[in-house]
Parts: C-alpha cells; structure tokens; sequence
C-alpha cells in the first residue's frame, strides 16, 4: 500500500493526553524544565492525527511549553509506533544570553521546530500507554530544543 | 510582528560621549596596583590566624583583610566608615567608601566586594576588592552625579551575613545599581578549562568573565556588555539575564554572591564573576595565591567595573 493510501486510512476517535515530560530550550535564551503536559489528538486519518498541547515547566525560571503538531503511527496488534514533526513555543520565564557582540534580548515566545519518536506506544480499548518518546530539534536562535516524555496516557473519546 | 516573534525594541544604550567619558576613568585601572593590592591583601590573610567556623573545615580569614583594606584607604585620602552589623553570634564589619552625587546624591550606584576570605584568598575574593581599591583611586576628585558608594562585605564565605544585614538596614536607600564582584581574577586560555552549571553552555575556554543580572539590571546588564566590548582591549563577557530574580533550582548557582541580598530586595544587581569552581581548581583552597591569577585579565574587570560605575552614576534623569 502506498504511503497516501496508508495515511488516507479510517479516522478513529480523536484523544485527551496526558504527560509527564521535560522540555528544554538552549540557545540566546535558556528555558524549561520538568513538569506535565496536557492535550488533545486529533485523528485527521487512521494513521495521521494532528495534537496539540500544553505543558508547565519548572527548574528554570518556570515557564509554559505549547506544541502542535502532526503524527503518523502505524499499528501492529496494540503496537502504535509514531514518528511526526512539532513546532513548539516556549513562553515564561526564561535567562537570556548575551555577549558583547550581541546586545539584544528575546521578550517573547521562543519557537522550535522538532522532530517526534514515540516508538513505545500501546493501546488497550479506549485508552494508549506510551512510553519514553523524544522531540528533538532547532531553537530559534539556533540552539537546541527538546522534550523527553517519560510517559504518556491517551483516553480515546468520541468515534 | 516582530515582537510577537519575541524580538524586542533594543533597549537604549550608551551614546558614544557617554562610552567615551567612561573609558576615559577606565583608563586609570593599573594592572601594576592591582598585583600589588592582591599582594598585600594575600600576605594579610596569610598572617591571619582566621577561624574555623563549622561546618567549614578550613580557616576563615577577615581581620587582617579589614584593617589593611582600612589602611588602604586611608593611605588614598577618602572617607570611609566601617559600619557595625554585629548580632547574633557574629562580628560583622562592613566597610563603606562614598563619593557622593553632585547632582542626585539620593540616588546611589554600589559597587561591592567581600573581603573575607578562607586561607588566603587570591581571586576569591582578593581580586574583586584590589578593584574596589582602583575603583576609589579612579574616582578621587571627579564629579559625577549620582553617589558611587563602594562597600567591602565581612563574612561573605560563610553565609552572605554581611551583605545581607547591609541590605536589611539600608533597605531605604535609592539604590539604581549593586554592580558586585566576587572571583574575578582567573582566567585561562586552555581548551576544556571551563564547565558549565547544569542546563547552561558557556565556552570551553575559560578566558571570559561572566555577568549575570536580574531582570530589573536587563538595560544595565547589556551597557555593561557595551563597554566590555569598548575596552581597549576587548573582554570577552557571557552574559545572563533572568527573570524571577534567578529563584528557580535551576539558576541557584548564580546567586553565590553578596548581589543576591539585592535580589532579594528587587534591586538591580549586576554580578562579575571568572565562575569559580567551574574554571578555578584553586577554588577555596590553600593554593589560591597571587601567582595563579591573570593580571591582564583583573585589569580588564577592573576596567569594566570602573567604567560601569561611572556611566551608571552619570545616568540622565
């Protein structure tokens, strides 16, 4: 099957999720910390879903990370292994770095592009257990940025 | 747009009279007193008996610091006071040098260093108050129009106690900036001779002095990276500003110093530091001797510090 046909597959019923997680964000600004995340996945098909979500960080200054993104999962049994891609936006708190050659300070939000692995995802009726997942990628800025998930839980609603 | 993207008005920095009068009294910064003022703070301690104070296991040195810093400037003419906060099971002297404002005295630019020290203290904390000491040099018989007041702190080491009874009794005063020294004489040019507290990077290479602020300091905290890289020979400055005054688990390292007590007020504090224990092995030990520190480094601080108080002091309205 082709990968359009693969992704064109039924939609199934959309998700609340709930984390818990670690987002950082280095680069002219430092941001993140430990913290949770809630949010809600969206099935656009059987196989993409679109999520987005909100989590609090504290460690440093305590800040707010907000992601949305897409995610292709395939199925094997209750196997439901994803990889997806994420902009994430990191808001709060923060330092900010600045040496002699760059006087400016970042006020606002710090945006991130991330690569998504959620290779460790299992469904049981209405509910998906997911293990260790990892969002890593490029700050604005061009520092790093990532989330590392210890765990997930997924409550499917709706059909 | 641009500041939804988080990329805000640049805050106004000094003009170019202004970073020229600054460096002019910056100029005055001798590397030669320098080694010589951390020599004679060094053989003081050295002479000093100190304290073992628990739970530090190691000599803990202030009285030979104080009356030779009380020597010192009294050999330069100024006035100074040593301000008593004695209490509570501790001796605690402060020493106090103001150079009043012509114009707004009220409002008050610190410039503060402890001198106490454990064994004899070459960088920490010898280093920040030889540039107190050119500091005082540098200002004797100029004008300028808010009060610099320069202030060595007693009993830094075991617990921030002499900053932070300074701070409590002169909660009141006008205080527009702490600019607070603490280690500032160490510095090396070898690969994988810096670290980086947790969740921080900073260069490999340990030849930059590091300046955090709290967010309250943010427009002071870039003039101070402005006449860094305005220097006659330029200082390499890593810069940190945080919000929340620095109180999350997180930036704890960066409150180690007597600037900390204004934090905790809200006041806006500017702290120079070569970070210690992350460069300096010597780092509260018997081997921080005058002979491990970068003089050509200390004089670019002391620059720094020089010209910061100065175009804090000669701040428009």
């Amino acid at each position: 099957m082709s990968l359009i046909l693969w992704l064109l597959g039924f939609a199934e019923a959309a998700e609340l999720t709930f984390a818990v997680d670690a987002g950082y964000v280095g680069s002219d600004v430092v941001m993140g910390g430990f913290g949770a995340s809630a949010g809600l996945r969206l099935p656009i098909t059987h196989h993409l879903s679109a999520y987005g979500d909100v989590g609090g960080r504290l460690f440093l200054p305590a800040s707010a990370e907000l992601g949305v993104g897409l995610l292709a999962s395939g199925t094997v049994g209750h196997w439901r292994p994803g990889v997806g891609v994420e902009v994430s936006a990191f808001v709060g708190g923060r330092v900010q770095r600045f040496t002699p050659d760059t006087l400016t300070l970042r006020d606002g939000p710090v945006l991130s592009v991330r690569g998504v692995a959620r290779p460790l995802a299992f469904d049981q009726g209405a509910w998906v257990l997911s293990g260790p997942a990892l969002a890593l990628g490029v700050a604005q800025g061009g520092g790093v940025s990532f989330n590392v998930e210890m765990v997930q839980v997924a409550w499917c609603f709706g059909t | 747009m641009l500041a939804a993207l988080g990329c805000a008005p640049a805050p106004e920095l000094l003009t170019e009279s202004q970073l020229s009068a600054a460096l002019a009294v910056a100029e005055e910064v001798d590397t030669t007193r320098l080694t010589d003022d951390v020599a004679m703070l060094v053989e003081a301690h050295a002479a000093d008996p100190g304290e073992v104070v628990s739970p530090w296991d190691r000599p803990h040195k202030r009285r030979g610091g104080e009356a030779t810093l009380l020597a010192a400037f009294a050999k330069l003419g100024v006035d100074f006071k040593l301000e008593d906060h004695s209490g509570e099971g501790w001796e605690v002297h402060n020493i106090v040098v103001e150079f009043p404002g012509a114009s707004r005295p009220e409002e008050v630019v610190l410039v503060t260093a402890h001198y106490d020290v454990w064994y004899q203290g070459a960088d920490d904390n010898s280093s920040g108050v030889a540039v107190l000491l050119e500091l005082a040099r540098a200002l004797i018989g100029k004008q300028h129009a808010r009060t610099i007041r320069i202030v060595a702190f007693d009993a830094e080491e075991v617990g921030l106690i002499g900053s932070a009874r300074y701070f409590r009794r002169h909660a009141e005063d006008d205080v527009r900036l702490v600019i607070n020294m603490d280690s500032v004489g160490f510095a090396s040019s070898e690969a994988g001779s810096q670290v980086a507290p947790p969740g921080f990077t900073l260069p490999e290479v340990g030849d930059f002095i590091v300046l955090m602020a709290n967010d309250v300091a943010a427009r002071e905290a870039l003039i101070m990276g402005q006449l860094a890289g305005a220097l006659p020979e330029p200082l390499a400055l890593q810069g940190a500003v945080g919000s929340d005054d620095h109180r999350s688990p997180g930036t704890g390292d960066f409150h180690r110093s007597d600037h900390s007590q204004a934090w905790a007020q809200g006041t806006p504090g500017v702290f120079l530091t070569d970070t210690t224990n992350f460069r300096n092995e010597h780092y509260h030990t018997e081997t921080d001797l005058p002979d491990t520190l970068d003089y050509g480094f200390l004089t670019q601080v002391g620059q720094l510090v020089v010209a910061g108080a100065w175009a804090m002091a000669e701040e428009a309205e």
